[in-house]
């Protein structure tokens, strides 16, 4: 029983990662800008989709990997610049609509480009399992964990050490004393997107050989990216790690121990009774309209 | 005045609604399509008075219409009931899960009302696919009954015009009344200032659980009337893509406008006839649309149309209309 | 008699004191007004009176009775009705409907009566008009009532929260700095309009910067340093208060009382 416990942690820090990197893309653009960006999940699914795309195409291995990162940043910042910038000023929910148009438009593209197979990536390191205790893993779940945990930390030291990452999170607290401080708010903006797009890129990169990928693989991604966000508070990007992490576990002992037909739906009830509990997430701050 | 205004554009949509089928008889575009038009408006105006009036969000509601559509499939195929009832149970239920979920959801605000309400939804639809030996899970349910109305079968695209005409006006009728009135300003009011409006004697938290709750009860009837117009139901048609679709129908035709999400829900619809002939761009196609109308005319199609109308007008007659004023 | 009465009301944000130990009594009819300078714990004040905020300490009683655990919908049944310092105007409305709002404790008919528009509705619809038209008149804005709330001027837009907090009829208004943002024009005006609605019996408690203003329409006031009662007495009063003078008012005094 323990064993099998352990086994269900490990698949589900796995997963959980993946959700960790995506709800850290939507705390970082929803920091930068306020706006919720519902096509944060295209972006795990470009990034698979394009590294499948560039092997096939005869590109080395590495090559194809750093190719489709960059694929996939080009298209958030282009996403930024044709979508989010025009509309400037629009209210929460013309956002999401713009965003959930701009997932649905990535997805017509992709199938366009790509068809409606499944895809998978080979492992990065060969697929003999390993033992730890006698739970079993692949090499590439070290893979996820690993360069998941070094993204984490390059993130938090970007924020906390950088001024560029300071800049950014000074616009997020009030755009018009940002930019009379001589911030650049729309470059910000753009290197939000920039960056949480590498984010989900690298995400849909990792898990690709385990997960497997296709056109439409970025909309329940997306959704679990979202949760995990608003799980950990929106607006706190180490909230947003722990909320995916915090995610993928839930849904593995769900799935494990109970059922795995539900095990999406124990996630969003959690999430639910979280919410009811804690109104801002669990590290969010409360916030108080001022009359 | 405002009173007969607001009579004029109801009566233009009724003889619309009732000149359609008589101008082009036997069109498969008009009852068929029409009848599917009949539902999304019905839904898209019930979840206007939630988003576009008391300017919530819900990205959930496709779970209502699933509720009442399934309680009526259940009800009618495995325990042998008539569809009346039926509706009227799926209606109950409907109407104690809203209630039950509104006061602790609606709480939240802006996107964790968002995330509550797309979690809920997605829950439902869970439940529709897993619990089998109710649902029929992803195969859905077949063999759903017609209606029948003192004797008279629906039985053709033509009767399911007439019903969902009916009862698709007295769904923009019901928002129509509530808007001017007390009710409705209230909610509005919950839109505008939130604060301003408990401190003028409006129970916020009880007028958004209430407008929750009417929107849901509506959608839970559209529900009912899918499944018996259908005779077939799979979850699918309740999922999350549906929440927003009818959400974004509300958002394109214009917030807080009745006639706005008339409009939104029209386009919708026919929309992806029109772009069945770009085949695989489609989707592509869709979404390219669907931003653009958000970036250019953030405040919807119908109202951005109205204003550009009357500004061009303005333009072209500045003598006739500063006299009027 | 006092409509009004606080007593030893407190207020603490994370373990700050906004308001301590605050005792005052309104007295019904009269125009009290509080002042104090900013941060002086003035709008807290207000938001506790009209159950926005939960006091952490004391009592507040309306009419003889508690308010304490009163939602704000619940105090402005009680009819104690308020303006914002900052606007509180629903932009999504035209000036007639916003005042129309404002009557909302003064009818009945419900979400499910409106959906069907049955007889009283559209009577009860009629009398809300008409009172909402009364309101208007009463603060000079008949003339705006079809235009949509987010035409009009800062200055006009101060009068339709009052206009909108009066169709409420209530027994108390709070006015949080009325005159904040007005011309010498409009304030003049608005010292008319304060006085009329005095004079119709309405109890109001101001909050006001402008000094001027305070002296002119008040009976008594009420000086707020830090959260507590520096002084209490009649505008002369106040004026003559050495420690007043010294903590806050100095110059400004001598240029009202000219």
């Amino acid at each position: 029983m323990l064993d099998q416990i352990l086994q269900f942690l490990i698949t589900g820090v796995t997963v959980g990662s993946t959700y960790a990197l995506v709800g850290l893309g939507f705390a970082i653009i929803y920091n930068a800008s306020g706006v919720v960006n519902f096509a944060q999940g295209e972006f795990v699914m470009i990034g698979a989709m394009s590294a499948v795309w560039l092997l096939a195409v005869g590109m080395p291995f590495p090559l194809a990997l750093l190719g489709a990162v960059a694929i996939t940043t080009c298209v958030g910042l282009a996403l930024n610049k044709f979508a989010i910038e025009p509309a400037r000023g629009a209210t929460v929910i013309t956002t999401i609509i713009i965003t959930i148009g701009a997932a649905i438009f990535l997805r017509g593209a992709a199938l366009l480009l790509w068809g409606k197979d499944i895809f998978a990536l080979p492992h990065f390191s060969g697929e003999e399992t390993l033992y730890f205790g006698s739970a079993t893993l692949l090499p590439q779940n070290l893979w996820v964990m690993g360069v998941t945990a070094v993204l984490v930390i390059a993130v938090r030291w970007f924020f906390d050490r950088t001024l560029t990452g300071k800049a950014i999170l000074a616009c997020a607290c009030n755009k018009d004393a940002a930019r009379l401080m001589g911030i650049n708010v729309g470059l910000m903006l753009l290197v939000s997107y920039g960056m949480s797009a590498f984010l989900g890129a690298v995400a849909g990169i990792l898990v690709a050989p385990i997960a497997f990928t296709s056109y439409d693989a970025g909309i329940m991604l997306g959704l679990k990216g979202f949760s995990a966000a608003i799980l950990g508070g929106m607006g706190s990007s180490m909230g947003a790690v722990a909320g995916g992490l915090l995610l993928g576990i839930l849904e593995s002992l769900g799935a494990g121990l109970i059922s795995s037909g539900y095990k999406d739906a124990m996630a969003f009830t959690v999430v639910l009774l979280v919410l009811i509990m804690r109104p801002s997430g669990l590290f969010g701050r409360k916030a108080a309209d001022r009359v | 005045m405002s009173a007969l205004h607001r009579l004029h554009g109801f009566l233009a949509l009724v003889v619309a609604v009732a000149l359609l089928p008589v101008l082009f008889p036997d069109n498969y575009f008009v009852t068929v399509v029409g009848v599917t038009i009949g539902f999304n408006v019905m839904l898209a105006v019930a979840l206007n008075l939630f988003i576009g009036f008391a300017g919530q969000i819900s990205l959930g509601h496709a779970a209502f219409f699933g509720m009442g559509a399934y309680a009526s499939a259940i009800l009618t195929t495995r325990y042998g009931w008539s569809p009346w009832p039926a509706m009227g149970v799926g209606l109950v239920i409907v109407y104690v899960v809203a209630l039950l979920i509104s006061r602790p959801i609606l709480k939240l605000k802006g996107h964790y009302l968002a995330m509550a309400t797309l979690g809920f939804g997605i829950i439902v639809n869970i439940i529709m696919v897993e619990a089998v030996d109710w649902t029929g899970g992803p195969d859905g349910m077949s063999g759903i009954p017609g209606l029948e109305l003192f004797g008279w079968a629906v039985d053709s695209d033509l009767r399911w015009y007439a019903v969902m005409a009916v009862v698709m006006l007295a769904t923009v009728l019901l928002s129509l009344n509530i808007i001017d009135s007390r009710a409705g300003r209230a909610l509005r009011a919950v839109h505008g200032s939130e604060v301003a409006a408990q401190t003028l004697g409006v129970d916020t938290a009880r007028v958004k659980s209430q407008v929750f709750v009417l929107s849901a009860c509506l959608a839970s009837l559209a529900g009912s009337l899918f499944a018996h117009q259908q005779n077939f139901i799979s979850p699918v048609s309740f999922n999350f893509f549906f929440s927003i679709e009818v959400v974004t129908m509300v958002v394109l035709g214009g917030l807080a406008s009745t006639y706005g999400a008339v409009f939104g829900a029209i386009v919708l619809t026919l929309l992806p006839q029109v772009l069945v002939v770009f085949e695989d761009y489609e989707v592509l196609i869709l979404g390219t649309i669907l931003m653009s109308i958000m970036i250019f005319l953030p405040q919807g199609l119908f109202v951005g149309l109205v204003r550009g109308s009357t500004g061009l007008l303005r333009r072209l007659r500045p003598a006739a209309v500063a006299t009027g004023d | 008699m006092a409509l009004l009465e606080v007593r030893e009301l407190g207020k603490a944000f994370g373990g700050v004191a906004a308001i301590a130990d605050l005792s005052f009594a309104v007295p019904e009819g009269s125009i009290y007004a509080v002042i104090g300078p900013n941060g002086a714990g003035k709008t807290t004040l207000f938001n506790m009176l009209s159950g926005v905020y939960v006091p952490s300490d004391g009592a507040i009683e309306f009419d003889g009775s508690s308010l304490a655990g009163l939602e704000p919908h619940q105090v402005a049944t009680r009819g104690i009705s308020r303006t914002f310092q900052n606007l509180q105007i629903f932009f999504n409305m035209s000036v007639l409907e916003n005042v129309m709002v404002g009557c909302h404790q003064r009818a009945r008919s419900g979400l499910y009566r409106a959906a069907l528009r049955l007889p009283g509705v559209v009577r009860e619809e009629q009398q809300i008009r008409a009172w909402a038209l009364e309101a208007l008149e009463f603060c000079g804005l008949a003339h705006l009532a079809e235009r949509p709330a987010d035409a009009l001027p800062y200055g006009e837009l101060k009068r339709v929260e009052i206009a909108r907090a009066l169709a409420a009829d209530p027994r108390l208004l709070l006015m949080d700095e009325p005159a904040a943002g007005l011309n010498d024009t409009e304030t003049a005006e608005l010292r008319e309009l304060i006085r009329r609605i005095g004079a119709r019996g309405v109890t109001v408690l101001l909050v006001e910067h402008n000094m001027g203003l305070v002296m002119q329409v008040s009976d008594t006031v009420l000086v707020l340093d830090y959260g507590s009662k520096l002084a209490e007495g009649t505008t002369t009063e106040i004026q003559n208060d050495p420690r007043v003078i010294a903590a806050y008012l100095g110059g400004e005094v001598q240029y009202a009382v000219q």
